[in-house]
């Protein structure tokens, strides 16, 4: 990469391992690796695009930080930044582009394992997804890069398939109403006769306290 | 000769001066390309009704339920030639060579397309069949077989989804890495092992943690 280039892509670069570093807890082993692969990749992110070999650093520091075990909307919201980066030269916007596929290979990693609990919530995965993977396709069809472009396309139809799949089995959130204030067990009696769903019922609309329930509220079909 | 029968037909047909008006339908029966000599066939169809009667009703109804499968029942057989020919199979001194032909199709396991005469092909499975050979008519064996419809499958076989999607993954990541090689965590059993305040697991890198 040439200098220009190499200089504002290491800006990029280095902003996009400040906001993975925000994702990483502050112990356990995985972390402190993904810590100092992320250090390691701010110092010589430079001399990595100019080499052309910055990929290796970039792929072993978003496999750390998954393994740190960082959730889905903080990697979005790393992809949302590198989005947001106007770059100018072609090294740098290919850096760009770069970040953001790193990303959505780490957010289809984690969504796969993650245990959903009613439809609503792969529904909500499902739409967000769509708007990064449809401009990744744009960009990879644009820049003629079909190798990209099908693999955009594969991983994510197979994300989509996957989502549908898991989406089959699980019950929907339905809205429930009653005349008064309710405690979460007795809510949880009246919608399933069966007291044992009063915590999830509490979780699930963020009821300060379990003896106050508010009298609407969203609880699983089943 | 039975090839010339079918050829002798058909080129009537192209004629247009067609002395029976289904001869150039007329094929030589085959299951998945492995040809015999139809003597009979029979075909079961129909539909799958389900009759209500109601009490205090003088009427009753009579439900579908849709198509029932077809089912083929056909007696084939294969015999010595005179000749061998090479067109055909069935036309060879050595009558061996048909029926095992035959015999292996029906026994792969695989539906496949049966061609009966001037019925058209159905895509079928063969539930069964008898081969039949008898002392007194060396050089001639009769095929009894049944055949159902195989029709499709009510779920496509699809791959796991969860796999398709990490291969998906590690397809994209592998392009993007290319020509370099995926990194891999060093010891990825140390995941499972639980952290515990104090063990080493947790120090190996926690000296160079905070470096930022």
């Amino acid at each position: 990469m040439d200098k220009p280039d190499a200089l504002e892509a290491a800006g990029i670069v280095v902003r996009m391992c400040e906001n993975l570093l925000g994702t990483v807890s502050t112990y356990g082993r995985w972390a402190s690796e993904a810590r100092t692969a992320c250090g390691d990749l701010i110092a010589s992110a430079y001399t990595l695009l100019r080499n052309d070999n910055v990929a290796g650093q970039m792929d072993k520091c978003f496999q750390l930080i998954w393994l740190a075990g960082a959730a889905q909307p903080q990697i979005a919201a790393v992809r949302i930044f590198l989005e947001a980066e106007k770059p100018k030269s072609l090294g740098a916007i290919a850096t760009q582009n770069l970040g953001i596929r790193f990303c959505l290979v780490i957010e289809c990693n984690i969504i796969i394992n993650t245990t959903f609990i009613s439809r609503e919530d792969v529904d909500a995965i499902k739409y967000t997804m769509n708007i990064p993977f449809r401009a990744a396709e744009e960009i990879a069809a644009d820049d003629m890069d079909q190798a990209a472009l099908l693999a955009i396309v594969k991983l994510w139809s197979t994300l989509v398939n996957y989502l549908v799949a898991t989406e089959l089995p699980l019950p929907q959130m339905l809205s429930y109403w009653f005349a008064d204030v309710f405690p979460s067990l007795l809510v949880s009696q009246r919608l399933y006769s069966d007291a044992s769903n009063a915590d999830a019922i509490r979780d699930g609309n963020k009821i300060v306290h379990p003896a106050f329930c508010p009298p609407t509220g969203r609880a699983l079909a089943t | 000769m039975g090839q010339s029968i079918v050829a002798f037909n058909q080129q009537v047909a192209a004629d247009g001066t067609s002395r029976f008006g289904w001869g150039y339908k007329y094929v030589t029966a085959n299951y998945k390309g492995a040809f015999f000599h139809c003597e009979t066939a029979s075909v079961e169809s129909g539909l799958r009704i389900v009759e209500h009667e109601f009490p205090k009703k003088m009427l009753p109804y009579a439900e579908s339920l849709g198509h029932k499968a077809i089912s083929w029942t056909v007696r084939g057989y294969i015999a010595t030639f005179p000749y061998d020919s090479a067109d055909n199979v069935l036309n060879t001194t050595d009558y061996t060579r048909g029926r095992d032909e035959l015999a292996r199709a029906l026994d792969s396991n695989q539906p496949g397309w049966l061609q009966v005469h001037t019925m058209p092909p159905l895509y079928v499975i063969c539930q069964r069949w008898r081969l039949t050979e008898t002392e007194k008519q060396g050089g001639y064996c009769t095929f009894d077989m049944e055949f159902q419809e195989y029709g499709l499958a009510p779920f496509a076989y699809t791959s796991d989804a969860y796999t398709a999607v990490q291969q998906a993954a590690e397809a994209l990541r592998s392009q993007l890495v290319a020509p370099g090689v995926p990194w891999t965590p060093p010891d990825i059993g140390e995941l499972l092992k639980p952290t515990l305040p104090g063990t080493s697991g947790g120090g190996t890198g926690g000296g160079s943690g905070g470096g930022f």
